[in-house]
């Protein structure tokens, strides 16, 4: 048993450190010429240095964890006891402590993003004469005296050059982090699906077992009475029945399928990425 | 009887009156107002020939530049402390930026940025506030921060450090400081020649750099003090402005008191 953990657990090591070289190389090439985009390159050296240090300190971090993962990998097997639901939701929890510097990487680019955007609007307004009214909850214009003109100008274009780098920095992470939010959010499906469709009465009725006396089908009237549907389950032979019901059945459950607090509609997520603002599962 | 279209001749239109209280201005006027964007001109011009002809600017001539600068500020503004710390943090700021500066725009091209410099001087001249009133005037934001960020263009497209911020010292002193001095002086006799030292000093550097640019310089000058306000004192004999008894009526308080005897009435 013991052997098999430590298999598993050298295989995971391994793929995190192929994960940590890919964002190495991703770093490398975005301190080149990307996609024949020119960044600014004094920002690009100052982020590389930083993104690899946090890198170094990732491989540090799994070498740390590699000595406990046979004993992660036997606590993952045990939580089979209590179903599957279980072991995914134990899964979604340790992709998220596995691939934790992923998150930390998108974080750094979105505060960086959300932060220059929101610096470059305010400014932009004090280069047009105007600025934000609170009270009132709108543009009016304003009476700025000169060097408050002249400095927040300068820094105005500053950032506005710089821009570029960061945007750039900011939809590489974030397609990074996308992938990462991707998987965890199929899994999330996956346990809902489990959740709420009866598979295990779906494999009685299939396996013909003695516990469940007739076949049962659920479909759903569309008896429009007070506006509400009504659905009415209703005996009937026969193995013909059976196919549809069980098909109906899953249809049926899997329509109201609800995620709950995951769930990420599209809006928001175009919402949160133009404003920078952190995409993530809350557990 | 008479028809339905029928206007009496001597009545109709009776109280039309043209060109009341109507403000003509004379030639001298003209070309004495003129002179202001004549200045703007010319220091817009110096600014593009002093940036295309790659001085070093050594550290000493860097510091009286900040010099002059700081006693202007102070000398328009006022000697408070808020003033000497403002100038301070201005300075410390731009020693700091500078270097950020230098290579903010490396990667994009020659034409681009001479293009967006141009554009932006435009901008200000255009939108400049010449009128020696003391005013809100609502584009006067816009004109100095387009010169700034045409001094930023610029300045990043320089090598050494020193001029980089001598550019944008440069481009504070003669966008920042000098109008509002011009403003506050608007009315000295000497003005015309502060308008020669300008037009003069830009055509030196002309010669010295670019002779080609000597023209345009001249002819703007022609322009700004002799064919503008020519054109404008003879277009002003069209001026037809009508006014009558239809107009708006404007409220005139003559001395309200409090009281039984209040005399307010409406013109």
């Amino acid at each position: 048993m013991w052997i098999s953990n430590i298999v598993v657990s050298e295989q995971l090591i391994e793929q995190a450190v192929l994960l940590a070289s890919f964002l190495d190389t991703t770093i490398t090439w975005l301190g080149e010429v990307p996609a024949g985009l020119k960044l600014n390159s004094q920002l690009v050296h100052f982020l590389e240095l930083f993104f690899r240090y946090h890198i170094h300190l990732f491989k540090g971090y799994l070498v740390m964890i590699s000595s406990y993962m046979p004993v992660i990998i036997y606590s993952i097997s045990l939580t089979c006891i209590p179903g599957l639901t279980c072991l995914l939701s134990y899964l979604l929890s340790f992709s998220v402590i596995l691939l934790l510097h992923i998150h930390c990487f998108y974080a750094y680019a979105c505060n960086m993003y959300s932060a220059q955007l929101k610096a470059l609007v305010s400014l932009g307004r004090l280069v047009a004469g105007v600025k934000y009214n609170p009270l009132r909850g709108r543009v009016d214009s304003a009476r700025t005296s000169g060097d408050q003109l002249i400095l927040g100008t300068l820094i105005f274009s500053t950032l506005l050059f710089l821009f570029p780098t960061t945007i750039l920095y900011y939809c590489v992470f974030s397609a990074v982090n996308m992938a990462l939010v991707g998987t965890q959010m199929c899994i999330v499906t996956g346990i809902s699906i489990i959740r709420t469709c009866p598979i295990g009465d779906v494999i009685k009725v299939l396996c013909k077992d003695s516990s469940v006396i007739c076949d049962v089908m659920i479909e759903p009237l569309a008896r429009q009475t007070d506006n509400s549907t009504e659905t009415a389950a209703h005996a009937s032979p026969g193995n013909v029945f059976v196919v549809s019901a069980v098909y109906k059945t899953l249809g049926a459950c899997l329509r109201q399928t609800d995620l709950g607090n995951y769930k990420l509609s599209f809006k928001e997520i175009r919402t949160k990425c133009m404003k920078g603002q952190i995409i993530k599962i809350s557990f | 009887g008479y028809p339905d279209n029928y206007t009496d001749n001597e009545l109709f239109l009776k109280s039309l009156s043209k060109n009341k209280n109507l403000q003509t201005y004379s030639f001298k006027e003209c070309a004495y107002q003129g002179q202001f964007p004549l200045q703007q001109l010319s220091c817009t011009i110096a600014f593009f020939l002093l940036h295309f002809m790659e001085i070093t600017v050594s550290d000493s001539m860097l510091y009286v530049m900040a010099f002059v600068t700081v006693i202007g500020y102070l000398a328009i503004f006022g000697y408070s402390l808020h003033e000497i710390k403002t100038v301070v943090l201005f300075g410390g700021f731009l020693f700091g930026l500078s270097p950020i500066i230098q290579t903010l725009t490396k990667t994009i091209s020659d034409d681009t940025i001479y293009a967006m410099a141009s554009i932006c001087l435009l901008i200000n001249f255009c939108l400049h506030d010449y009128s020696s009133l003391s005013g809100d005037y609502m584009s006067k934001c816009i004109s100095l921060n387009a010169a700034i960020f045409a001094a930023v263009c610029l300045a990043s497209r320089l090598d050494d450090l020193n001029n980089v911020l001598g550019t944008i010292i440069f481009a504070i002193l003669i966008y920042g400081v000098l109008p509002t001095l011009r403003k506050k002086t608007a009315d000295l006799p000497f003005m015309p020649v502060c308008t020669c030292v300008f037009v003069v000093s830009s055509l030196y550097l002309a010669y010295l750099s670019a002779p080609v640019v000597i023209y345009p310089i001249l002819m703007s000058t022609l322009a700004c003090l002799v064919v503008i306000p020519l054109s404008f004192v003879q277009l002003q004999k069209q001026k037809d402005n009508i006014f009558g008894p239809w107009d708006e009526a404007v409220l005139k308080e003559l001395g309200c008191k409090a009281g039984a005897d209040r005399d307010i009435s409406a013109e």
